[in-house]
């Protein structure tokens, strides 16, 4: 009788251990640090920058081939897909000085590469919709539904877009471009200069300058 | 043991040997195509700490493991015992990567050509356990931006275990005691140096104490230190009360142990030409083990034993 208890005893205080058989985590999993509205507001900044290199495109671009690739040594690398279209998005597919709608879309899972000024690299994925004006500057203005992602190492973010034009020549103007990272939810707006307008809570915080590639104001307070 | 004679002791010790020689001589062929030292050379102290976390915290609760197959221990009777015991931490899925932070940090420790500039520090990869086809990276941030992204190193083996091997003797049979050994003579491995593995423990079985009781119960420690070239000293210990019974073939025993252990580690950062040296603890100090002893004239042995990490322990035992 003691056998069977002792036996029975030892297979529970075994079944036990067994079923907990699970180590604690030994190698550090470190959060990445929380980002201050400047480090977001410069992370938007880069995206007002591609939105603003690559939806020209929509009125600039005249070659036959349905991919563009952005030149060696340009700002932006990497390559888009084009679709025009006369009539719409649902329209027949034009060539691209006939059309009155465009699509443009990033290639591939990486996107766009961007090289900041200090030299990381930052990878944007975008699809981008446009309706074409013609005129003395050509002009497209971005859909309701365009957007992307932005990927800056550790940090992600997405970001859509509606009511922004850009011209054959000149700046955007228009917006809002709405960037959320996570920590915080900016509005872009662009004004027709090479400076855009960064805003918190209704409350401009920075100018991103599209020339210098960088912030140009201090954060508020 | 009495009953294989002088002939079956003879036996029983050149087959101790030759798995020896078998254990040592798969490991470092093992190692030597991936030095270790060699790895750590490229990183600095803060790398070298996460990549090597899961062996750094759970080598020293491996070598905890397998001290005892049994509480049943003679009064009466020398005997001698030889045994061979693997061991083995399992880690969580998660410790085959790591990711280290360090905010606010001079990125020119990291990339001379940033030398004075403030930033965030992410360092990921592999650990020592992890993808050995994947290099680690430390990437540098300011204003939340990537600013440089430099490769590190692979993981050196693709595993869920940090195992762990012993040769062991025992000899005891008077008054309750036994005595063991854990023992591997200096041996030189290729690109690690001499290996040096030391322990000892001392059992007391408590029948004379504690009468009557329908288990064996034993108390013990044991002491153990291992050294690796220049590179590596860990030393464990462990204080332990184990009970066992005995079911005709098979001996049940589980057991309770207070432990700690440290792991010391030492290279040079061949960047900098700078001597790294670091030591940590381990990360258990309690266990409760559970295992069976199957005697069939040699004894098999298994065992599992739960604490902050989960640890697995198998042998071969002749004799005691």
């Amino acid at each position: 009788m003691m056998k069977k208890i002792s036996l029975i005893l030892f297979l529970g205080i075994g079944l036990g251990l067994f079923s907990g058989c699970q180590s604690d985590a030994l190698a550090p999993h470190d959060a990445a640090p929380a980002l201050t509205e400047q480090d977001s507001a410069n992370q938007a900044g880069f995206v007002a920058f591609a939105v603003a290199q690559v939806g020209p495109l929509a009125v600039t671009y005249d070659q036959k081939s349905e991919v563009y690739t952005f030149p060696v040594g340009s700002e932006v690398q990497g390559s888009v897909e084009l679709d025009f279209r006369t009539g719409g998005a649902q329209g027949a597919p034009s060539t691209p000085s006939a059309a009155d709608y465009a699509a443009i879309s990033t290639m591939g899972d990486d996107g766009l590469t961007i090289e900041s000024p200090l030299g990381g690299m930052i990878h944007l994925t975008a699809n981008l919709m446009a309706s074409i004006s013609r005129g003395t500057n050509d002009s497209a203005t971005l859909l309701a539904g365009s957007g992307g992602t932005l990927d800056a190492g550790a940090y992600t973010a997405s970001f859509t877009m509606s009511d922004l034009t850009v011209f054959e020549s000149g700046y955007p103007t228009g917006g809002p471009i709405v960037f959320d990272n996570g920590y915080h939810t900016l509005e872009l707006n662009f004004n027709g200069t090479h400076l855009v307008s960064i805003s918190l809570d209704g409350d401009v915080i920075n100018n991103f300058d599209l020339d210098s590639m960088g912030l140009q104001t201090k954060p508020r307070d | 043991m009495q009953r294989q004679g002088m002939l079956g002791k003879v036996a029983c010790l050149m087959l101790s040997v030759i798995v020896l020689v078998f254990v040592v001589g798969a490991g470092s062929s093992a190692l030597a195509g991936d030095d270790l030292e060699g790895l750590l050379q490229q990183v600095g102290q803060e790398y070298a700490i996460a990549y090597s976390s899961p062996f750094l915290y759970a080598f020293g609760p491996a070598m905890n493991s397998g001290l005892y197959h049994t509480a049943d221990i003679p009064h009466t009777g020398l005997q001698l015992g030889i045994s061979i015991k693997g061991m083995a931490t399992q880690i969580d899925d998660g410790d085959q990567t790591f990711q280290r932070v360090m905010s606010d940090v001079d990125l020119g420790l990291f990339d001379s050509g940033f030398a004075g500039q403030t930033g965030t520090i992410i360092m990921s990869g592999p650990t020592i356990f992890g993808d050995t086809g994947t290099d680690g990276t430390i990437t540098g941030y300011i204003n939340g931006l990537p600013v440089f992204s430099n490769p590190t190193i692979p993981g050196l083996v693709d595993t869920k275990f940090v195992p762990m091997a012993a040769p062991e003797l025992s000899l005891g049979g008077l008054g309750g005691f036994k005595v063991t050994a854990r023992w591997v003579p200096d041996t030189d491995i290729q690109d690690y140096g001499k290996i040096k593995y030391l322990g000892y423990g001392i059992q007391w079985n408590t029948s004379t104490l504690l009468k009557n009781l329908p288990v064996d119960v034993m108390v013990g420690f044991s002491k153990q230190k291992l050294e690796i070239g220049s590179l590596m000293e860990t030393n464990a210990s462990s204080y332990f009360v184990a009970a066992s019974r005995s079911f005709s073939l098979l001996t049940l025993y589980g057991g309770f142990a207070m432990e700690d252990s440290d792991m010391s580690i030492s290279y040079t950062f061949e960047d900098l030409g700078e001597s790294i040296s670091f030591k940590v603890d381990g990360v258990q100090d309690s266990r409760l083990t559970f295992g069976a002893t199957l005697n069939l004239g040699i004894k098999l042995n298994a065992e599992v034993a739960s604490g902050d990490v989960t640890t697995f322990a198998g042998g071969i035992v002749f004799g005691m």
